[in-house]
């Protein structure tokens, strides 16, 4: 019992830190249009708050129509010092998918800035009254509900999965790394990643805790990775989290760089490679780069690596980046064939335990993710990443590949079979799905279909409202019979194979 | 020989056919990523270096920022491609 007071005592001063008081005229928020001081988004989060506590919501949950300004940050600090849980929807994703998470969450109520005609549940918020007075006192929050978002990942099963996250591992991960990187309030961190994505949540609650600034980037059609090197040195961004293909696109640019500024680069969402980490260090001399790695399931961040240009390249293994070492308070063990690997250079299946580990999915799905271990004595939940890892000399941890068929594009992370499962339902004609490179390193979908009366152009504008936009295969290709493999399934190496041929 | 904006436009819509794969594909000066379905981070700059190559320049990363539509990318190869 007292060890849970303890515990929300501690959220309660890590909330009372969320553009805290103390934090007045120094800039907050910025994005290509304006730009809003910590008083200034005190101000519309007190709005916020004071719109839900007249309403006396009694809501776990809240969902938030989220784009690129100011008010969208507002209305998460809002939810987050209220109590409740926050859902990030884009309205601009797909409809049909958004509508099956507002069902699945449950939701009753969801803030926008704009009309957004789509959702009945929706709440546009104008100026409370009464609300200033707010201003300069804390924020008391209902302490006893655990969740503080719920995010949902492409699902195996075809349909997106929830993965709800609860108070006290968010606030492990942004305060570990805080005090680890040590950030001050000069810092000017990039948050460059959708809303619904878990690092944009380390983009804006790093800086917002620490009193520095957030640069929110538009998001424009095309140009992200031009973008985001143009607004780098525009803006004099200190800390920005990457996804590796967005630098790698752009290394071209790299080569004549020479930013001063940055002082922390780090990547997450994909293998990083030793190569880019060279010439990311050339570019961006004063910076420390490190490799993040986290499923959603363990909280955005869950292990680190710091690049070394002396010594890290030794430690890669087929040029890639190791992961390191999984955060403090956590146990981890590799599972090869149902059985802990032990001894010195082991690998398997990474099993992670610990305060940023979710212990289920929303609803309970999915419980095959999970093993239940003793561990010194007492039984511990692990969650079962389905990365396979080893562990080098150094006892860091390598990235070695997937056990599934789950890609990450643009860092988000897409199971192959819910794009098949979306394409199947639609054209009613069996599919596959194949993943291909381009010389860039980044990588996209192509879908083999069966001979169908349905167009390519049909098709993907029918997907568009099942599936997000970075799910969409980029080409459909019909196909009069699949290869079969032995096992009589559809043969993917051949397939790529085809491709590769065409 | 100099190479009119008409002819550089002619030669940026045969990089764009292919990159973008679709071969009716017709430009205009106007024209942004919005109207191209392939058009995204990953083959815009496969198009810049494709670009580069046919008209054998090197763009400059404070040129690629400040282009907004193909009209601009003609103009500048017209100041700055061979002579």
């Amino acid at each position: 019992m007292l060890h849970l007071f303890m515990k929300k005592a501690q959220y309660q001063s890590f909330l009372n830190k969320l553009v805290s008081i103390s934090f007045t005229d120094e800039m907050a928020v910025y994005t290509e249009e304006n730009q809003c001081s910590y008083r200034e988004l005190r101000q519309e989060i007190c709005n916020i708050f004071y719109f839900l506590n007249q309403r006396k919501i009694k809501d776990t949950r809240i969902g938030i129509i989220c784009s690129n300004n100011v008010w969208t940050l507002a209305a998460i600090c809002a939810v987050m010092k209220y109590g409740a849980s926050f859902v990030p929807i884009i309205a601009t994703e797909a409809q049909d998918r958004n509508q099956n998470i507002i069902d699945s969450a449950g939701l009753n109520l969801i803030l926008s800035k704009e009309e957004c005609p789509a959702h009945k549940q929706i709440q546009l918020i104008e100026k409370q009254k009464g609300a200033e007075k707010l201003m300069e006192q804390d924020l008391q929050q209902r302490l006893d509900q655990p969740e503080a978002y719920l995010l949902f990942t492409s699902g195996s099963s075809g349909l997106p999965k929830g993965v709800p996250v609860a108070k006290f591992a968010l606030m492990h991960c942004i305060d570990h790394l805080n005090s680890e990187f040590g950030f001050v309030k000069s810092d000017n961190f990039l948050q460059p990643f959708q809303w619904t994505f878990d690092v944009s949540i380390f983009s804006y609650l790093c800086p917002l805790t620490t009193g520095a600034s957030c640069y929110l980037l538009p998001n424009k059609n095309g140009m992200k990775s031009i973008q985001i090197l143009n607004v780098i040195r525009q803006h004099e961004i200190t800390v920005a989290c990457l996804v590796p293909s967005m630098m790698s696109l752009v290394k071209k640019y790299l080569e004549s760089w020479n930013d001063l500024d940055m002082r922390f680069l780090f990547f997450a969402g994909e293998a990083f490679l030793d190569e880019l980490a060279r010439t990311v260090h050339k570019a961006f001399p004063k910076a420390e780069i490190s490799n993040l790695y986290g499923p959603t399931e363990g909280t955005i961040f869950i292990s680190q690596y710091n690049w070394k240009p002396q010594s890290s390249s030794s430690e890669a293994q087929n040029g890639v980046v190791p992961i390191g070492q999984i955060f403090p308070n956590h146990h981890w063990v590799l599972l090869k064939e149902d059985r802990i690997q032990d001894g010195e250079k082991k690998e398997g299946e990474l099993c992670i335990a610990g305060p940023q580990i979710i212990d289920q999915y929303f609803n309970k799905k999915n419980e095959e993710q999970f093993l239940d271990l003793e561990f010194n004595g007492k039984g511990k939940r692990f969650y079962r990443t389905g990365d396979w890892v080893k562990v080098n000399e150094k006892g860091n941890l390598l990235f070695l590949g997937r056990l599934d068929e789950q890609v990450q594009i643009q860092g988000h992370r897409v199971e192959i079979k819910e794009v098949e499962h979306q394409i199947q339902m639609l054209v009613g004609k069996d599919c596959a799905v194949i993943v291909n490179e381009k010389k860039a390193g980044e990588i996209f979908l192509t879908a083999f279909v069966l001979n169908c009366e349905m167009k390519v152009a049909e098709i993907k504008k029918a997907l568009a409202v099942k599936l997000n936009s970075y799910m969409i295969p980029r080409e459909i290709i019909f196909i009069e019979q699949f290869p079969l493999n032995k096992n009589a399934k559809i043969d993917k190496i051949e397939l790529k194979q085809i491709w590769n041929n065409r | 020989m100099e190479q009119s904006i008409d002819e550089i436009l002619n030669e940026i819509e045969k990089v764009f056919r292919t990159v973008f794969d679709e071969p009716d594909l017709q430009i205009s000066k106007s024209m942004t990523a919005n109207e191209v379905e392939l058009w995204d981070s990953l083959s815009h700059i496969e198009m810049l270096t494709e670009v580069e190559s046919v008209f054998e320049i090197n763009i400059p990363f404070e040129e690629v920022v400040s282009m907004s539509n193909v009209g601009d990318l003609a103009a500048y190869i017209l100041r700055n491609g061979k002579q």
